[in-house]
């Protein structure tokens, strides 16, 4: 009986050691896939006898088996599980565990902080720009509107951790200058971060989650409705709006509401509050024009088109991702589609509004060039800048397998290397054209 | 590739230990052989060649050495010279060459051109490995070994091979032909293991990570107490890993049927230096005890200060053993000042003194000396040195983290707790128990599996840092 516990017991271990081997054996693909976004190795190295010998395919292998472990997602849980449970430490790059376990974005406590601070006159020449654009884009009659996202960090200061706060008492922000050098300019601005600090009062967690980085569900709801009455308002468009009925709460969280939760990659879901998701539809009784509205933004902006802005309201337009990936397009598309594809000038010529936005944090990025763009555009001197992020993109591409098996099969069969169709996708306007069967 | 790797637990280890059980008896060795050869040309590709040669040469000469009647001795310093040139040669080289340069610049002459050698890996532990054989054969302790293969074996085998313990050959003689497999041996063998790969991944390379992050933001921004902190975490990270490996290996050999000595055993309670050395890398004190010290007299010299300079001589060669570079020499020679100084006097005052004032003396002295071992560039040394003898009240930047200061309190626990009952009775019952009950073997497998799985994950997990969504 002894002999008979030590084997069984000596078999259990050898067995958590071969589940690897047995995952692979029986090709089972990986349940359970992480959250967050990260780059995954997805091609196996190839062996030759000079990569042998100077070890570097022995390194190659062993970071593809850590990337493609079969056991890889319930290991990370466990990591995860025993940093957050017994060091308050997250994995998740750039999070931050604030007071009462509020999580933040470090990029957003940046800002709050200073610590990214441009420069008065940096945001004052910004502002000037984006004034002298909606001037010119309202000689050719169109509309440019502008809408700042809320950032967790202004609207939860109390919960940020007092390392990060600055000893000097006054704290000189992007966000700050912006909106001091706004007072003097009449732009079409909609601040849903001062709109939403204003209700904080009344609707607090419900309207930035606790453990979310956006909005949540109801307070894009609530940005979307303004935002579609507003531009409808300044186009003269008559554009469907939004009705709400039930007011449904519940625990179990969409997506959006539990994002930064979710990439810690934890076994246990965190405890919050019952969030409000509404029921909508979009009524356009009598109001069913058509706008063609070319929106370049950030992650903010995705729910709104997970709501149907661009199919239920607008109509019509597209939406540049930090002005580098022509998102609505990507979507139908097993690789990103850039701007680079895109035919900007046919693009900005016929919108009948352009639509910035992005949250508070991201005032230091300058729309991501796009004021340059659009000038360039309108000027009728546009030529295509070098692709933004090149190095973020690559890795997209060659990190997720959809993508990856997608240039694969193409280099294969235009008989070329994997690197120069990579090359030629950063820098042919007509790749999709030119790598289509 | 290292215990402590993915490639390792879930390829390596499940696939060799499927087929060492499967093969028979008389198939084993040749099967540990082959593994053995995989594991290390994995990860020094280009020396087994070298490696190889230099094992069949040695095993040639020593054969030759026990067949001659007269001359043994010629055979045994050709090997000598065969095993300690191959160190001089790959391990000092560099050390020489650069030194010699640093000398020339200095009088104003031109450097000597010299192309760097690489480092084999586990060349310190074979060559002497392989010196224990040669010796022990010469001394008529042991026969050699019928085969070739067999020798080879010995020496690479790949549970002690990067890292040790050293094996002496007298100590492993009969096992390598004839060993008994039990499979109490081998359960036990897995706990070990697991002890090992936990106190490495969960402990060493935890406080080893803060360890770093704290040197990084440089000497002069440390005060005193963090320069001390920083420097006890660097004492427990070496610790754990080195004794942790050494567990690693224990365990796997015990598994496959082998029963390698102690390296390790509780250190950081010794009441003295000297004392420190019976309990710290075991193996290495034993083998300059055996193969040095003894030779040059040991105790039995005429003199004290014949006594003295062998003394010194033992731990010059320790520390420059550790590494080419001043410091570890350095590291080498502080311990031997001490041991001789213990001798002369200290350690009568010591026993006087009792066993806290003791324990804190040698563990003063040892700390001082990981910071000689830690920090290879002398000016750097000084100015830590300063740091944790002169007070400094700089301000603290780097804040300390429960990740670094949760495992150091546990690895404090552990290094300490055999002073006491409770300690010594746990210390016992996983490192020294032979025959373990049902249902203690249950308990422990349970605990086993837990730390198993930790270890998996903080191995597997430790590159894993997502972004929360795709963005630039």
């Amino acid at each position: 009986m002894n002999k008979t516990i030590s084997i069984i017991l000596s078999i259990l271990f050898l067995t958590f050691c071969s589940l690897h081997i047995v995952h692979k054996l029986k090709q089972s693909e990986q349940k359970n896939k992480l959250a967050g976004h990260y780059n995954s190795i997805n091609k196996k190295p190839e062996f030759n006898l000079n990569n042998f010998l100077s070890a570097k395919y022995q390194d190659d292998i062993e970071k593809y088996l850590a990337h493609n472990l079969g056991i890889k997602a319930f290991l990370i849980k466990t990591k995860n599980q025993v940093d957050y449970s017994f060091f308050n430490k997250l994995n998740t790059k750039g999070t931050v565990v604030g007071k009462n376990n509020f999580l933040f974005e470090k990029h957003y406590i940046n800002a709050i902080n200073g610590s990214n601070f441009k420069g008065t006159d940096s945001i004052n020449n910004y502002v000037n720009s984006l004034f002298l654009l909606q001037k010119k884009l309202e000689q050719q009659g169109k509309q440019f509107i502008i809408a700042l996202a809320p950032s967790k960090a202004e609207y939860y200061p109390e919960y940020i951790p007092d390392k990060y706060w600055n000893q000097n008492d006054s704290i000189n922000t992007n966000y700050l200058a912006f909106k001091n050098c706004v007072l003097t300019d009449s732009l079409n601005l909609i601040d849903y971060n001062e709109w939403f600090i204003g209700k904080k009062d009344s609707l607090g967690e419900l309207l930035i989650p606790k453990y979310g980085i956006h909005w949540s569900t109801f307070g894009a709801l609530l940005a979307t409705d303004s935002l579609t009455r507003y531009i409808a308002g300044k186009t003269n468009k008559k554009l469907p709006t939004m009705q709400f009925t039930d007011f449904n709460y519940r625990t179990k969280l969409s997506k959006s509401d539990y994002d930064i939760g979710r990439s810690l990659n934890l076994f246990k879901r965190l405890k919050t509050i019952p969030m409000c998701y509404p029921s909508y539809q979009w009524d356009n009784t009598e109001k069913n024009d058509t706008l063609n509205i070319v929106v370049i933004g950030d992650s903010f902006f995705i729910q709104l088109v997970n709501y149907n802005v661009f199919d239920s309201c607008f109509h019509k337009g597209d939406f540049l991702f930090y002005n580098t990936v022509n998102y609505l397009e990507s979507k139908k598309s097993p690789i990103n589609i850039l701007t680079l594809h895109t035919n900007m000038n046919k693009l900005i010529n016929n919108a009948d509004a352009i639509l910035l936005i992005s949250s508070v944090a991201s005032i230091p990025e300058t729309g991501w060039g796009v004021v340059n763009d659009i000038n360039n555009i309108l000027d009728s001197s546009f030529t295509q800048s070098e692709v933004r992020e090149k190095e973020i993109l690559v890795n997209n591409i060659l990190g997720s397998k959809r993508s990856y098996n997608y240039m694969l099969n193409r280099a294969n069969k235009m008989n070329i290397e994997l690197d120069s169709l990579v090359s030629l996708y950063f820098t042919d306007k007509y790749f999709f054209e030119k790598t289509q069967n | 590739m290292v215990f402590t790797s993915a490639i390792f637990i879930f390829i390596f280890l499940p696939i060799f230990l499927v087929s060492y059980h499967l093969t028979p008896k008389s198939y084993k060795n040749i099967l540990l052989l082959v593994a053995s050869l995989v594991f290390y040309v994995w990860g020094a590709p280009k020396f087994i060649i070298v490696l190889l040669l230099s094992l069949f040469s040695n095993y040639y000469i020593v054969n030759k050495m026990t067949k001659v009647q007269t001359n043994k001795k010629v055979y045994l310093f050709v090997s000598l010279f065969l095993n300690i040139g191959l160190l001089a040669f790959f391990k000092y080289a560099n050390f020489f060459v650069n030194n010699v340069n640093f000398t020339l610049t200095h009088f104003g002459f031109s450097n000597i051109e010299w192309v760097k050698i690489a480092l084999p890996i586990g060349i310190s532990f074979f060559t002497f490995q392989s010196i224990t054989y040669t010796i022990d054969v010469y001394r008529g302790k042991c026969k050699p070994l019928s085969s070739p293969w067999n020798f080879i074996l010995y020496i690479i085998m790949f549970p002690q091979l990067i890292a040790g313990p050293i094996v002496r050959y007298n100590t492993i003689a009969k096992q390598i032909e004839t060993r008994t497999e039990k499979i109490e041996d081998k359960l036990s063998g897995i706990f070990r293991f697991i002890i090992g790969l936990s106190k490495k991944v969960l402990l060493a390379n935890t406080i080893g990570e803060h360890v770093d992050v704290y040197f990084s933001a440089g000497i002069d921004n440390m005060s005193t107490p963090v320069a001390w902190l920083v420097i006890i975490g660097y004492s427990f990270q070496l610790y754990f890993d080195f004794s942790g490996y050494s567990d690693m290996a224990i365990g796997l050999g015990k598994i496959l049927g082998f029963k390698f000595p102690e390296n390790f055993n509780s250190p950081y309670i010794a009441k003295s230096i000297s004392e420190f050395w019976r309990r710290w890398h075991i193996t290495l004190s034993e083998f300059m005890r055996e193969y040095l010290y003894i030779p040059l007299g040991g105790n039995r010299v005429n003199s004290n200060y014949r006594l003295y300079t062998n003394l010194f001589i033992v731990f010059f060669l320790s520390g420059l053993w550790h590494g080419a570079a001043w410091n570890f020499i350095l590291w080498g020679i502080f311990h031997g000042i001490f041991l001789i100084v213990e001798r002369i006097f200290l350690l009568k005052l010591l026993k006087k003194a009792g066993s806290v004032v003791s324990i804190i003396y040698s563990n003063i002295v040892v700390i001082t000396g990981w910071a000689l071992f830690k920090i290879e560039n002398l000016p750097d040394l000084s100015s830590f040195l300063k740091k944790m003898y002169i007070y400094d009240n700089t301000p603290n930047t780097t804040p300390f983290e429960l990740s670094f200061t949760i495992p150091l309190i546990i690895a404090i626990i552990f290094s300490y707790c055999t002073l006491f009952k409770f300690g010594k009775q746990l210390d016992n019952f996983f490192f020294k128990q032979k025959i373990y009950t049902n249902s203690e073997k249950i308990l422990i497998s349970l605990l086993m599996f837990v730390l198993l799985i930790i270890s998996c994950a903080y191995i597997v997990g430790s590159d894993f840092n997502p972004f929360i969504y795709f963005r630039f």
